[in-house]
């Protein structure tokens, strides 16, 4: 009776905000501050105003919770709220009248100690490390090039782009294999797990890159799986994981032979720079190089060495051999015919020598006894020659006395000749009128001219 | 496109560098004979040029390994093109 009262006579009916505001101030002020435990899905931060909104859930019913940036900057969280974190939260329940929805503002939030999630990664983890699946001995070293490489990941992911380019800046020219798998939610573990299989079974790759970009938790999930850590475990070419950022680690990382923090920094880990390489040959031949031409120099040095001891060595020989040589010669020689004839001739000679010398002082001494008796001899002769020529030198001169011309001019003759008395005149024709003369007398000589040129010829006295 | 036969696995480029590491070290060594250094050398320097070839020589590749039936694989060429991945 009473609906149908209502439905006929009805007060004047709300409007949606009035309804709305009335349930605001209802519920607002019945739930001031309530405390709720939940686990965490459909967390999203939204990037422009950095607030968190999540939904709370449990078997069977769900509650939207909203952290304000401001709050959360103010509550200076220790961990990271991701989905499936099991929390606590503390707030107030807020209407939202635009959407005509509560939620749960969060003034506090806590985690409500391990999620299920991370009980079972422990419980995982435990098992496969008795194992022996993490033993550091089972990790391989990754080869110094490897020529091809298989990537498990997603074909669309920003993993396989990072990788894809840092391979090709680094060093082009390896082959890429890739084995696209779905990396998040449902079988995905599966297919990452038959991935590295089928690359192991096709054989090409020298090393394997498993991984994928961030995400939260749940979405690294497939990377904790026991299947992937056994097929990573499993792997006969060795695995380089790279799951998510920095911060984040899975059992994956721990099986494979190398964790990567992220996919860019694996395929740095796994190509060299290709410069690189070239440098290192380039100093490998360098240095081969280098030590040929030291061990060239030096064997060089020994030979010139051996060959220089070798040559004085021999010199010595020959100069021994020669000195050896020469005295045999001589002692040859002197046995010789020639040398001993002119030995002998030479005995002879001295001999010779010898005998004329003393021949000859016998000579001398004999010499000198004649010559004393011949000089007496001589100065007797000799006086006797004297004396007869000094008898007749005597002689001359008495006679040259009487035949003096003087003599004759005593007996009055005169002797006409030139003024200078070189010219004797004998002759009346050599005389010429006016010429000068002189004449001598027994007593001297007088200048006359001859005069008139009349010539008395006279016979001759005694004729 | 079909698998190709592993020809990198023929003068392995690892075992030859450090072959050239060994060269290095028995030129060190100064007893040695001058016909086996000659040797050694020689080997030496191959072995680098046969290295810068293979480095040279790589093509490269991107490739899907697609599984066919009954357990066979195919690879098969990536478009060169980069499609912005949503992250």
């Amino acid at each position: 009776m009473k609906a149908v009262e209502v439905l006929f006579n009805p007060p004047e009916p709300l409007t949606v905000s009035e309804l709305t505001s009335r349930i605001k101030v209802e519920l607002e002020s019945g739930f001031k501050s309530v405390l709720v435990a939940g686990e965490i899905s459909n967390l999203r931060v939204v990037q422009n105003s950095g607030h968190t909104y999540f939904t709370l859930k449990d078997e069977k019913a769900q509650i939207k919770v909203v952290l304000w940036k401001r709050r959360r900057d103010y509550l200076n969280l220790k961990f990271k709220p991701s989905d499936g974190d099991q929390v606590i939260v503390r707030g107030s329940i807020n209407v939202y009248q635009v959407q005509g929805v509560y939620q749960v503002n969060v003034e506090y939030i806590e985690q409500a100690g391990l999620g299920a999630l991370l009980a079972a990664y422990k419980e995982l983890e435990k098992k496969l490390a008795t194992e022996g699946l993490f033993e550091l001995e089972r990790k391989r070293s990754l080869p110094l090039i490897p020529w091809t490489v298989g990537v498990v990941t997603s074909q669309d992911g920003a993993a396989f782009r990072d990788i894809r380019s840092t391979i090709e800046r680094r060093f082009p020219g390896i082959h890429i294999i890739l084995r696209s798998v779905k990396v998040q939610g449902e079988g995905a573990g599966l297919q990452i797990a038959e991935a590295i299989s089928d690359l192991n079974k096709h054989g090409n790759s020298e090393v394997i890159i498993a991984g994928r970009g961030g995400g939260s938790i749940e979405e690294l999930w497939a990377f904790n799986e026991e299947i992937v850590v056994r097929a990573i475990a499993n792997s006969k070419i060795p695995i380089v994981s790279a799951v998510g950022h920095e911060t984040d680690f899975t059992l994956s990382d721990q099986a494979a032979d190398k964790r990567a923090a992220t996919p860019t920094a694996a395929a740095e880990i796994i190509v060299p720079k290709k410069d690189d390489i070239h440098k290192q040959l380039d100093s490998h031949s360098d240095q081969i190089w280098k030590r040929m031409l030291y061990f060239i120099e030096t064997k060089s040095q020994t030979v010139d060495d051996i060959s220089e001891k070798l040559q004085s060595l021999i010199k010595e020989k020959i100069k021994f051999r020669k000195e050896k040589l020469f005295s045999t010669k001589r002692t040859i020689d002197m046995q010789s015919p020639e040398k001993r004839l002119s030995y002998k001739r030479g005995k002879l000679d001295r001999a010779y020598e010898d005998m004329s010398l003393r021949l000859k002082i016998i000579l001398n001494s004999k010499k000198t006894q004649h010559m004393t008796v011949s000089a007496s001899l001589l100065t007797k002769s000799l006086e006797t020659y004297l004396n007869k020529q000094k008898n007749c030198l005597n002689n001359q001169l008495s006679r040259l006395k009487v035949i003096n011309p003087t003599k004759i001019l005593e007996r009055g003759y005169a002797i006409v000749t030139s003024t200078d008395e070189r010219k004797v005149y004998k002759f009346v024709g050599e005389l010429i009128p006016g010429n000068d003369l002189k004449i001598r007398l027994q007593d001297g000589s007088r200048a006359v001219t001859v005069k008139g040129d009349k010539i008395m010829k006279q016979d001759n006295l005694f004729n | 496109m079909a698998d190709k036969g592993n020809k990198n696995k023929e003068p392995n480029f690892e075992i030859s560098v450090e072959r050239l590491e060994e060269i290095i070290k028995e030129l060190d060594n100064g007893d040695l004979e001058l016909e086996k250094s000659i040797k050694l050398y020689e080997e030496g320097m191959k072995l680098t040029s046969r290295c810068q070839k293979m480095l040279d020589d790589a093509e490269k590749k991107v490739s899907k390994l697609a599984k066919g039936k009954g357990g066979s694989f195919a690879t098969e060429s990536i478009e060169t093109e980069d499609s912005e991945a949503p992250f």
